[in-house]
C-alpha cells in the first residue's frame, strides 16, 4: 500500500482558538474514540469506519423509503484513466418538469469515503421530495492516486452529467456542485476547472466546510492539536497524501488547492460555511472574501464554536440546527425556483 | 449521536454504552450549556421526544430527537423523573420506559443534570417555598409545609401584575409578570395593571394564581379608560369567555380586526368605546375622557356608522363590551 509517512507537521502551532460550543463539545471524546488521528497505520481502519458506517448502524437508505430511484453508471474517466462510477439518485415519481441537478463530491480528507457516504445525506432529502436529481461521484483516493486523479475524476463525472442532463431530467440552468470537507475542496477545484475549460456551466457551488489550502500559513490551520475534528496533523496527512513532496511548495495547482487560485472571477454563486473552531476556518473566510472581491455573490456562514463537521456529528444541538437550516434555506431557494 | 454513544458497541456491551451516556451528561453539565442542551441530548440519545416542566417559569419545553423544539403540550402520561432540588420540576421521555435499554438512565441523568444547573438561586429557600406554594403540580403536603415556612395562613389574594408590589412580602417574577401573594382581601392596586383572585387558604393558591392570570388578561393599561385592576371574582361568566379565547383566536374575530383597523387611524377609539360602555351617561364618559360633551357626541355618531350598530343602546353596549375584551386579549401576545 502507498504510504504517506512521515507526515511531519513542521509549522509552529497557534495557541489561541475559540472554545468549542458547550453543547457540542461533549460529543468530541466519543468521536475521537471512533476516529483516532490519521496515519499510515490507522488509514485502513478509518476507511473501513467511513465505508461501513459505524458498527451496528445500518447504511443510509438511499431509496428514502421508495421515493428515490437508485442507479449506478460506469462513465468515461479522464483521458487515459479508468472509468468512474456515478451514483444517480432520482425521484421515483416522474417529474413533469426538469429538476435542479446537484453534483456532489464526498468528503474524507482526500483519502477516505465513498460515493454513498460522507455527505450524501445532505442532499438526499431534496430527491425524496421530488425537487432535485443528485449525482455522486466515486473518485480515486490518495495516496494511491495522488493529484490530479481525484479532481480530474470529479470533473469527468461532471462533464458526463452535464452532457446527459436531458436524459437525467436535469435542468442545465440549475446545475449545482456541492461537497463537504475534502468534497467541498474538490467541488471548488472542479468549479475552477469547468470555468477554465469552458464547460459545463455551473449555477451554484455549495462548499460545506471545504478543504481549500495545503500551505498551513493561516492561524486556524495550526490551532488544533489533538483537539476537535481534523486537527493540523490529520490535515497534514491528507494534503501530503494528495500532493506528496509538492505540498506547500510552488508547484501545486489551484484545482488541487483552490485557495491558491489567483483569479476567482466568473465562478458560480457560492454558499460557504464553517465552524469558528476548525482547521479550515481562515482559508474559508479568505476564499469568501476574495470571491466577493472578484464579483461573485457569496453567502458565508461561520458558526461560533463549531468544530469540523459539527452539524453532521451533533445534529441535535442548537448550533447544528441553525447551520443546517441556513444551508437548507439557501439550497431550497435555488432548487425550488 | 445516538448511534455513536448508545449503539456503538456491536457486541451490545451495554455497560460501555451506559458509561458513555453518563460521561456525556457529566461533560454537558460541566460546560453549563443551559437546560435546552440537556433536553436535546436526552432526546437525541433516547431517539424520542423529551419534555420538561419548569415550575419556576410555569413553562413546558419539548424537543424531538433531531433537536427541534415542539409545542408545549403537557398532556401526557409518560413516566416522569423529578428534578432533584426543584419541587414540581419533571423530565419525561415520550415513549414507554424500557423501549430503549438506556432510557431509564438517560432520563435520570438528564433530570440530575438539570437539577445541578438550576440549584443556585440566592435566598433560595424563600423563593423555592413560594414556588412550591403556587405550583399546581406540587403535593399538598409540600405546599402546606412551604406555606408554614413562609408564614402564610388564612384568606389570601393572588395578584398578577407588571411590577413588583411593594406592599407584598411574597413576590415572584415569572416570565414577563410578577406574581404577588397578599394576606386578606383588601388590596391596593392603584397605578398597577393587575389581575387578582382570592384563595380561602394557602392550599387554594395555585387556583387563585391561575384565576388572577386570567383576570390580568382582561385588564386595561393603567392610563386607559377601562379597569386596570381586574378581580376574577367580579368577572363572572366573562371568565369563561376569556378562557376560551387564546390571543390568536381572539384576533381572528371580525370585530376585533375592525377595532384594530379603526384605532390605527383614530388612537382615541378604544378608550372612547371603553368609556362609553363603562360609564352610565355620555356626560360621565366625556369626563373620564377629558373631552367636551359635543366632541364625544360627534365621535359617537361616527362610531355608530363605522361599527354598524348603536352604541347608545344596551344591546350595542353589550356587543361593544365583548369586542373590547377580545381586542384586549388579542393584544396580549
Amino acid at each position: 500500500m502507498t504510504t504517506v509517512d512521515p507526515p511531519v507537521t513542521a509549522e509552529p502551532p497557534v495557541v489561541e482558538r475559540p472554545p468549542f460550543d458547550p453543547e457540542i463539545a461533549p460529543v468530541l471524546p466519543v468521536l475521537r474514540e471512533v476516529m483516532p488521528g490519521l496515519s499510515d497505520e490507522t488509514l485502513s481502519t478509518m476507511r473501513q469506519v467511513l465505508d461501513e458506517g459505524l458498527p451496528g448502524v445500518p447504511a443510509p437508505d438511499l431509496t428514502a423509503g421508495g421515493t428515490v430511484l437508485v442507479e449506478e453508471r460506469q462513465v468515461p474517466g479522464p483521458e487515459g484513466a479508468p472509468e468512474i462510477t456515478l451514483l444517480i439518485l432520482r425521484p421515483s415519481a416522474p417529474a413533469s418538469i426538469r429538476l435542479a441537478g446537484i453534483y456532489t463530491i464526498h468528503g474524507g480528507g482526500m483519502v477516505m469515503g465513498n460515493r454513498t457516504a460522507a455527505g450524501i445525506d445532505t442532499f438526499l432529502p431534496y430527491v425524496a421530495e421530488g425537487l432535485a436529481v443528485v449525482v455522486s461521484v466515486e473518485y480515486r483516493l490518495a495516496p494511491e492516486h495522488p493529484d490530479p486523479a481525484p479532481v480530474e475524476d470529479c470533473y469527468a463525472g461532471l462533464v458526463w452529467t452535464a452532457r446527459h442532463a436531458a436524459e437525467l431530467g436535469i435542468d442545465p440552468e440549475r446545475l449545482l456542485i456541492g461537497g463537504t470537507s475534502a468534497g467541498g475542496g474538490l467541488a471548488a477545484g472542479t468549479a475552477l476547472l469547468s470555468r477554465d475549460r469552458g464547460y459545463p456551466e455551473l449555477s451554484h457551488q455549495v462548499l460545506i466546510c471545504p478543504m481549500l489550502d495545503d500551505r498551513f500559513e493561516t492561524p486556524s490551520s495550526r490551532m488544533l492539536d489533538g483537539q476537535g475534528i481534523w486537527d493540523r496533523h490529520d490535515n497534514h496527512f491528507g494534503w501530503t497524501a494528495l500532493l506528496g513532496d509538492r505540498r506547500g511548495g510552488p508547484e501545486v495547482s489551484p484545482y488541487a488547492a483552490p485557495a491558491r487560485a489567483m483569479d476567482l472571477s466568473g465562478l458560480p454563486r457560492t454558499y460557504l460555511d464553517c465552524g469558528s473552531s476548525e482547521t479550515f476556518r481562515d482559508e474559508i473566510l479568505d476564499y469568501a472574501g476574495r470571491l466577493s472581491a472578484a464579483g461573485v455573490s457569496v453567502d458565508l456562514h461561520m458558526w461560533g464554536g463549531g468544530f469540523h463537521g459539527f452539524d453532521t456529528t451533533a445534529p441535535h444541538a442548537a448550533l447544528s440546527r441553525a447551520s443546517v437550516a441556513a444551508r437548507d434555506e439557501f439550497i431550497r431557494r435555488v432548487i425550488e425556483s | 449521536m445516538r448511534e455513536l454513544i448508545s449503539k456503538f458497541d456491536i457486541s451490545d456491551d451495554s455497560a460501555a454504552s451506559a458509561l458513555r451516556v453518563i460521561a456525556h451528561f457529566d461533560q454537558l453539565v460541566e460546560q453549563r450549556p443551559g437546560k435546552g442542551a440537556l433536553l436535546r441530548a436526552a432526546a437525541a440519545l433516547a431517539g424520542c421526544t423529551v419534555g420538561f416542566r419548569d415550575p419556576a417559569t410555569d413553562r413546558v419545553q419539548r424537543f424531538d430527537p433531531a433537536g427541534h423544539p415542539c409545542p408545549a403540550d403537557e398532556n401526557h402520561t409518560w413516566h416522569r423523573a423529578a428534578v432533584p432540588g426543584s419541587p414540581g420540576a419533571f423530565v419525561w421521555l415520550e415513549q414507554p420506559l424500557g423501549d430503549g435499554p438506556l432510557d431509564a438512565l438517560i432520563l435520570e441523568r438528564c433530570a440530575l443534570g438539570i437539577g445541578t444547573l438550576t440549584t443556585h438561586v440566592p435566598s433560595r429557600s424563600g423563593m423555592e417555598a413560594l414556588r412550591t406554594v403556587i405550583d399546581a403540580e406540587a403535593e399538598d403536603r409540600d405546599r402546606a409545609d412551604a406555606a408554614r415556612r413562609l408564614g402564610m395562613a388564612g384568606i389570601l389574594t393572588a395578584v398578577v401584575s407588571d411590577t413588583e408590589l411593594g406592599s407584598s412580602r411574597w413576590n415572584l417574577l415569572t416570565g414577563a409578570q410578577v406574581i404577588s401573594i397578599l394576606p386578606g382581601t383588601e388590596v391596593n392596586l392603584l397605578g398597577q395593571r393587575a389581575g387578582t383572585a382570592k384563595a380561602e387558604d394557602p392550599l387554594g393558591l395555585p387556583d387563585a394564581v391561575k384565576n388572577a392570570r386570567l383576570a390580568y388578561r382582561a385588564a386595561d393599561r393603567v392610563k386607559g379608560a377601562g379597569t386596570s385592576a381586574v378581580s376574577y371574582e367580579e368577572l363572572g361568566a366573562w371568565a369563561e369567555v376569556i378562557r376560551q379565547f387564546p390571543p390568536s383566536r381572539a384576533n381572528e374575530m371580525e370585530e376585533v380586526q375592525l377595532l384594530g383597523r379603526l384605532s390605527g387611524e383614530h388612537p382615541w377609539l378604544v378608550d372612547t368605546l371603553q368609556a362609553l360602555v363603562d360609564q352610565p351617561s355620555l356626560r360621565r364618559a366625556a369626563g373620564v375622557l377629558h373631552v367636551h360633551h359635543s366632541t364625544l357626541q360627534e365621535r359617537v355618531r361616527w362610531l355608530n356608522g363605522q361599527l354598524g350598530f348603536d352604541i347608545g343602546l344596551p344591546k350595542g353596549k353589550a356587543r361593544a363590551t365583548l369586542a373590547l375584551l377580545l381586542w384586549r386579549i388579542s393584544h396580549e401576545a
